[in-house]
């Protein structure tokens, strides 16, 4: 028998800073780690104790990538704590903002990230250098996302106007027209980002996820919904807790989320895709079609193509939004005098996933308690799973290429691993 | 994990000075807090990044001279400056151990090649980096070399001409 062993000690074009290891005996895959060692990252604790209203500015800073959906999770978790409601035109500007968070994301991950795995360069420089004009397309669409970004947040990175019942101060209609024309031209980008996509050549492999997002009555869910699987499952947000659980394991920092009673789940592109492709936009769904996106895509590899339909139909929702925007009459509701606390929790659709928030705020209105469940902490032991049934079906190549194989299969699923790691609780028992 | 305020660029300036880092993950900041620091002298147009390449391919195109600072490590005492210019720059292609990005400064740079979006002129200064641990901001070695960074920085950029180019630099209103 002989023991293999399959070590990456850096995940390269991955969030965040991870480790893989393999250990195989024989034709035996005998475990699989995807280890997470940035040192752990201490928002929760560092939240407590802290105003209620430093919520989204505090957690927008755990990643770079999705401050939105930070600031959106908190904002929403808090205002069920209070029991505030919001205008309708600050929560067109909330999805609107996020439209910008995914385009951003995606377009990241589409091109520089994903795309050179298939097209056998090792990276975006090369990929830069042999397809350019791929690579521009990219970067265009990008900067649409970071100018609604910069539009509604105050900034590209880091967002500071977002404020728990609103905006800090909202945009007149004339501002969100100003951007018309580039969100216009972003819509002709992302379908082409569609095409470039689905024309990528695909490793054979489907899984056998379960499905978890959230499902909206009208809308494509980024803000709003109830928890809905695959297994035909539904709860309310409320029941997060209960219906899944963080588990430690010894080779990580971050949690594993796996669902009570069941395993694990995957969050994010394909999960939302398969559960609510009937929520697309009619020229989102009809690209679908015509580029041959199955109504569930169970290979990983695909989820580029998916990422490229939720560019297009973000930069279809933008227009929409900005079309119909009214500017709300205030651009934020305060609590009402007198509020003593409370506990309220959101999820909303971060671009890698569903992103759960939980705070208890005490009646000074400090926070006592603060839960945050990641979509990558969720997605970290589906991603193992993937990974193991990868080197099980790729036992004859060579460690180099089952190395790389392996780095592509967790790249399939954006980890952003800087989201994912937690502070974790000591416990020492002496004897 | 302040919140800074963020630096204003008006556009189609002839110069941009880039700070790159983060707040709370230790001496990752001293790029950005001395292009902070930089800024309160009007000197020259500043504005702070995390690094991200996408957005800082959108930065090279907002000048044609381009100065970058940001923490490096290459195994010097930290606090140890360091200054890079034309072709061939010595800078880590790929992450890092202290990379928050899947892409570099290095990777950036190399984009732009690629894409003849280079600036017509690209400096890059570095200082050298302890720990970057989270929750933490600059150790005392690099705290104390920021300020003779920032008077390296004040000085070539007066030296570059226009040492009275104050328009637009400042904190945002």
């Amino acid at each position: 028998m002989t023991e293999r062993t399959i070590a990456v000690d850096y995940l390269a074009r991955v969030e965040g800073e991870g480790a893989l290891k393999v250990r195989l005996d024989g034709a035996r895959v005998d475990a699989v780690e995807l280890r997470i060692f940035e040192p752990p990252r201490f928002f929760e604790a560092f939240l407590r104790g802290r105003s209620y209203a430093e919520a989204p500015d505090v957690t927008a800073r755990i990643c770079g990538i999705c401050p939105v959906a930070y600031q959106m999770s908190s904002c929403h978790a808090m205002e069920r704590a209070i029991g505030l409601c919001v205008d309708n035109g600050v929560r067109a500007l909330r999805r609107l903002l996020y439209c910008g968070e995914w385009i951003e994301s995606h377009t990241l991950h589409i091109y520089l990230l994903h795309a050179p795995d298939f097209l056998g360069v090792p990276d975006a420089v090369h990929l830069a250098r042999e397809q350019p004009e791929a690579v521009r397309r990219g970067l265009a669409l990008k900067q649409v996302g970071n100018r609604l970004m910069t539009l509604l947040g105050g900034r590209e990175i880091h967002p500071v106007n977002v404020r728990i019942g609103g905006f800090y101060r909202c945009p007149s209609r004339s501002e969100l027209a100003a951007v018309r024309p580039e969100i216009v031209r972003a819509i002709d980008l992302a379908e082409e980002t569609v095409r470039f996509a689905a024309s990528l050549p695909f490793p054979p492999g489907e899984e056998d996820y379960e499905f978890v997002s959230l499902r909206h009555p009208e809308e494509y869910p980024m803000n709003e919904g109830e928890v809905v699987s695959s297994a035909g499952m539904r709860w309310p947000v409320d029941d997060f807790e209960s219906a899944f659980e963080e588990v430690q394991v010894p080779h990580s920092n971050a949690l594993h989320s796996v669902r009570r009673g069941g395993g694990s789940y995957l969050v994010g592109p394909l999960a939302r895709y398969a559960l609510n492709r009937d929520r697309l936009t009619p020229r989102a769904r009809r690209l679908a079609d015509e580029v041959g996106l199955e109504p569930v895509v169970r290979n990983p590899a695909r989820a580029i193509v998916v990422r490229a339909i939720e560019v297009l139909l973000a930069c279809e929702e933008a227009l929409r939004l900005i079309d119909a925007y009214r500017e709300p009459p205030a651009p934020f509701v305060a609590p009402p005098p007198g509020w003593r606390g409370g506990v309220g929790a959101a999820i909303t659709e971060a671009p890698r996933g569903m992103l759960y928030h939980r705070y208890r705020v005490g009646p000074s209105g400090l926070i006592e308690e603060a839960k945050i469940v990641a979509p990558t902490s969720q997605n970290q032991k589906r991603i193992e799973d993937d990974v193991r049934h990868l080197v099980e079906r790729s036992l004859a190549l060579d460690d180099a290429h089952l190395t790389a194989a392996c780095e592509r299969a967790i790249r399939h699923h954006d980890p952003c691993i800087s989201c994912a790691t937690h502070f974790l609780r000591l416990d020492v028992e002496r004897r | 994990m302040s919140n800074d305020a963020d630096l204003s660029v008006p556009p189609a300036e002839d110069r941009l000075v880039i700070g790159i880092g983060q707040d709370g993950r230790g001496d990752d900041v001293a790029g950005r807090e001395a292009v902070r620091r930089l800024a309160a002298r009007h000197v020259a147009p500043c504005v702070l990044s995390d690094g991200e390449p996408g957005r800082l391919l959108e930065l090279f195109a907002r000048a044609p001279r381009i100065w970058v600072v940001d923490a490096v490590r290459s195994g010097a005492p930290p606090g140890t400056l360091h200054r890079y210019e034309g072709p061939g720059l010595p800078l880590n292609r790929g992450p890092g151990p202290a990379s928050t990005h899947g892409l570099s400064l290095g990777d950036a740079i190399d984009i732009a090649l690629a894409l003849d979006r280079q600036p017509a002129r690209l400096v890059v200064h570095g200082i050298e980096a302890g720990p970057v641990t989270l929750g933490e901001g600059l150790s005392s070695a690099v705290a104390r070399a920021v300020p003779r960074l920032v008077a390296r920085l004040r000085d070539e950029l007066a030296a570059a001409g226009d040492a009275l180019a104050a328009r637009g630099a400042g904190p945002r209103a």
